[in-house]
């Protein structure tokens, strides 16, 4: 209970917080111009390409062979490293790692570090300590120049001072130089390249990461755009290397392959400028050293666990933030410890600890938009969700909330309580709370709930309906109007309809980590559910959540979404229905990405006569509601639902239909707070209008 | 892939990645070329890697022009390399290094020119490398890779050429 009321403290200025993060405006459209670049980029390179689920498909195959028998090939690359006369090192962690470059430097007899850009030498903290060693450590990536020389962190895997303007960036150099630098961003690059040259010739030390190494034969791979990684690695008397225990590959093949994806899917490159490969000390100039630091710190244990192993195939492409909502509206500094985003969150909790990482994680909205970028195919909500799990004892306000709406007779008196006591609209909550209504008004719960309703109408098991429906709460408690919709509807097909006894779905639980809970409530579930006949779904967040009850080995009945079971049931019959308007649907997350289900919406929507479907990349975009996420962080929500706003007022949309009942939620409580003149549906109750309330079709224009 | 059709997909990448073909190109001889590079990027010094006949010639053609022929690379116009492969699919060359210092021509004078032997193209890049690789006992140190000059977006994503290494690339393919 104490962490319950800790958490709920906490609330209002995490929440002051967010809100000054979201209102930063130069931050948000910086972003906005880098995401929308590398994203347009990547969908033009990656038509080159070809079929880009074959290419994870090789890709997740070959890394996870090679980290099958990682140890194995360490082994290899550790006896070639050291018989061509370089020296290597296996570091247990970052202290570890750290003393040992630190003394690799201070051996050097010099003082100047040269550095490339490396997130592992971030991890591990390097440069502050080789900084207490009396060392002077230059970053030469222009980018993170910039952030050392202003004592900042990266706000981008790719383009670490993305937040920074150019009049910004030449007050750092101003400062730094002690004398007045032009706000150009060419004459500030020629200017850093003139400094960093002079650096990069005096130097003792030069150190890079690197992105892939392979066993056969042993290479070191480097890729950069600047040129200033093969300047570390190759000039400077002694060359350190420092990598993670995840970056091995068995052959030298597959080190281009991965290089075929990585910079199309970072920032849309065919090829980055240079791709270094080096196999051991190049010695140019007489007495050049070369060593290699591997990192573990949790890496090897990480690959114990079934889920987390597969974080280990990332390769830092960066574009599951690139098309990521939160990211999109926060940045780097917020949504990350080091590493950066949902995947983020896995690597905090690998390298960091969970109580770092859980708070990355708990950004996380869920809707799964990395799922289709990733060419390693992580799954990366189910990383988060298994960090909010690991992580017992934080956020127990929102594991309360969450044991609370899972649990039907709580939900059931909280609900009929608020349903009487509240007004029909909230446009505004009282105190701190107000964060919630900012943007969005609150609808009061309808009454009475669905299936006291839809038993007086003869609805129940085993009275020979031929499909069964899983109503889920929000439809029960909050929203029994859609239920109704949907028995009129079917009926009116000639579809013969049973309930069943419900419980949550569990998806809410899952969300937060109560796993525990979640495996009680599929139980129940699936002992509720008749064998062998339909199950049909108008929340596709409960479908999804159900539909993962096969995870654990539970038999389901085949599941359908409400346009997929419409559009068997016609066959090749049209829709019968008329409703004349500009209509969009917005794909819920748990409908698209999580159960794939793409094509039959708009393919229905655009049966009915007189609909003039408004299609988009922005019908894809998740509307921030995610259940709980809403409550949880409202500026972030209400940021995301912005965005889906904006389209539909530029797209003139009149009709918004949608399948989620919590999409419902947010999307009609953005569009009343604004005042907009669009009617937001669920796809049931749009349907029934088309066909009318009487028996002769639709809804003429002058009739709505 | 025909012979020509991996050349014009090369020349594709390769310019598409920022690179310039000098050579062949239209009617125009390699002296020409030559002449009008050193013209228009105000090339007052050069070093030059190889001493084979092929160097040779670029090299006295820049001697009659009236270049400087220095040692101290980093403060070079332009350096002359041999490039030892190519991979069209990208558009990229491949450097091979054992020992010495031409390396240093590749990455520290403001403009890099690679001559590249048209039999050492490949359709993609690491087969072009595969040759260089195949004696384990005789692995190369170091292998650049180079695809178009050097450049950032790291200021508003502003693209500039030449942070740290060459800002233009030319290239010279030879039969």
């Amino acid at each position: 209970m104490r962490g319950v009321l800790r958490d709920l403290k906490e609330y209002p200025s995490r929440w002051r917080k967010l809100q000054e993060v979201v209102r930063n405006p130069i931050m948000r459209e910086a972003l906005e111009r880098a995401m929308t670049r590398f994203a347009e980029g990547r969908a033009l390179a990656l038509e080159g390409l070809g079929d880009f689920q074959e290419w994870v498909d090789r890709c997740r195959e070959m890394k996870d062979r090679a980290l099958e028998k990682s140890q194995e090939l360490w082994d290899k690359v550790k006896e070639e490293v050291e018989t061509r006369g370089g020296t290597f090192y296996l570091a247990p962690d970052a202290q570890a790692a750290k003393e040992y470059i630190g003394r690799l430097a201070q051996e050097s007899g010099g003082n100047l570090v040269v550095k490339g850009k490396s997130i592992t030498s971030e991890e591990i903290e390097l440069n502050p300590y080789l900084e207490s060693l009396g060392l002077e450590v230059v970053e030469t990536d222009l980018g993170e120049r910039i952030i050392q020389l202003a004592g900042e962190k990266p706000s981008h895997l790719i383009v670490p001072a993305i937040h920074k303007t150019k009049e910004e960036v030449a007050r750092v150099f101003s400062g730094a130089w002690g004398r007045e630098v032009p706000d150009d961003p060419y004459l500030i690059t020629k200017e850093v390249r003139k400094d960093l040259r002079k650096r990069f010739l005096k130097a003792d030390v030069g150190i890079t990461g690197i992105n892939v190494v392979s066993a056969d034969p042993p290479a070191f791979f480097l890729m950069t755009n600047e040129g200033n990684g093969r300047l570390c690695a190759t000039l400077p008397p002694v060359q350190v290397i420092i990598t993670g225990w995840e970056k091995i590959v068995e052959r030298m093949e597959d080190a281009f392959t991965i290089f075929d994806i990585l910079p199309v899917n970072s920032v849309g490159l065919k090829y980055s400028s240079y791709l270094s490969i080096f196999t051991g000390p190049f010695a140019w100039k007489k007495g050049r050293q070369f060593h290699v630091v591997i990192l573990d710190n949790g890496r090897r244990k990480a690959l114990e666990d079934p889920l987390f192993k597969e974080a280990m195939r990332c390769i830092r492409c960066g574009a599951c933030m690139n098309v990521c909502p939160v990211y999109r509206t926060v940045g780097g500094h917020t949504f990350a410890h080091i590493y950066m985003g949902g995947i983020g969150a896995a690597w905090t909790a690998i390298t960091d600890g969970l109580e770092e990482a859980r708070e990355v994680a708990s950004l996380c909205t869920g809707c799964g938009t990395c799922l289709e970028v990733c060419p390693m195919g992580i799954p990366i909500p189910s990383l988060v969700e298994r960090v909010k799990e690991l992580a017992k004892d934080k956020g127990q306000a929102e594991r309360m909330a969450v044991r609370l709406v899972s649990r039907r007779k709580l939900l059931e008196s909280a609900v009929g309580l608020t349903a009487l006591v509240a007004p029909e609209k909230i446009s505004r909550l009282p105190g701190p709370a107000g964060t919630i209504t900012q943007e969005r008004i609150l609808e009061r719960p309808q009454q009475p709930p669905f299936h006291p309703w839809a038993l007086s109408r003869g609805l129940e098991l085993g009275k020979g309906g031929e499909v069964t429906l899983y109503a889920g709460c929000l439809v029960e408690y909050y929203y029994p109007q859609i239920g109704r919709d949907a028995v009129e509807l079917l009926a009116r097909l000639g579809v013969s309809l049973q309930i069943m006894r419900e419980e949550c779905c569990g998806l809410p639980a899952r969300t937060v980590g109560e796993m525990g809970l979640w495996e009680e409530l599929a139980v129940k579930n699936l002992g509720y559910m008749p064998p062998g006949k339909p199950l049909l779904f108008l929340c596709a967040t409960c479908m999804s959540g159900i539909h993962a009850y096969q995870e654990n080995g539970g038999e389901l009945p085949p599941l359908y979404d409400l346009s997929q079971f419409i559009l068997e049931k016609l066959g090749d019959g049209a829709f019968p229905g008329f409703y004349e308007a500009k209509v969009a649907y917005h794909f819920p997350c748990h409908l698209e990405r999580h159960l794939g289900i793409r094509e039959e919406p708009l393919k229905l929507l655009s049966q009915v006569k007189g609909v003039e479907l408004v299609e988009g990349d922005e019908a894809h975009l998740c509307c921030g509601g995610a259940g709980l996420y809403a409550f949880k962080c409202p500026p972030v929500s209400a940021e995301i639902l912005k965005r889906k706003l904006e389209w539909l007022e530029r797209e003139g949309v009149e009709v918004l239909v949608t399948s989620c009942p919590s999409c419902i939620m947010q999307l009609r409580g953005g569009v009343e707070k604004k005042g907009m003149p669009v009617k937001v549906m669920h796809l049931a109750t749009f349907l029934l209008e088309a066909m009318g309330k009487g028996t002769d079709g639709g809804r003429m224009k002058n009739e709505r | 892939m025909s012979e020509d059709r991996l050349f014009s997909r090369f020349v594709e990448e390769f310019e598409a990645a920022g690179g310039v073909l000098l050579y062949p190109r239209g009617e125009e001889t390699l002296e020409e070329v030559l002449t009008r590079m050193v013209e228009e990027e105000g090339i007052k010094s050069y070093a030059i890697s190889q001493r084979t006949p092929r160097f040779k010639v670029i090299d006295t053609l820049f001697k009659d022009l009236g270049l400087e022929k220095s040692r101290d690379y980093p403060s070079l116009d332009l350096g002359v390399t041999r490039a030892h492969g190519a991979g069209a699919l990208t558009g990229t060359l491949v450097f091979v290094f054992k020992e010495g210092r031409d390396h240093l021509l590749t990455s520290l004078p403001r403009i890099h020119l690679a001559v590249l032997r048209r039999e050492d193209l490949y359709q993609h890049v690491s087969r072009a490398v595969a040759p260089h690789v195949q004696d384990r006992g005789e692995l190369p140190p170091y292998i650049s890779l180079v695809t178009g000059p050097s450049r950032t977006g790291d200021i508003e994503l502003t693209h500039v050429t030449g942070v740290h290494g060459p800002e233009q690339l030319y290239l010279v393919v030879v039969s």
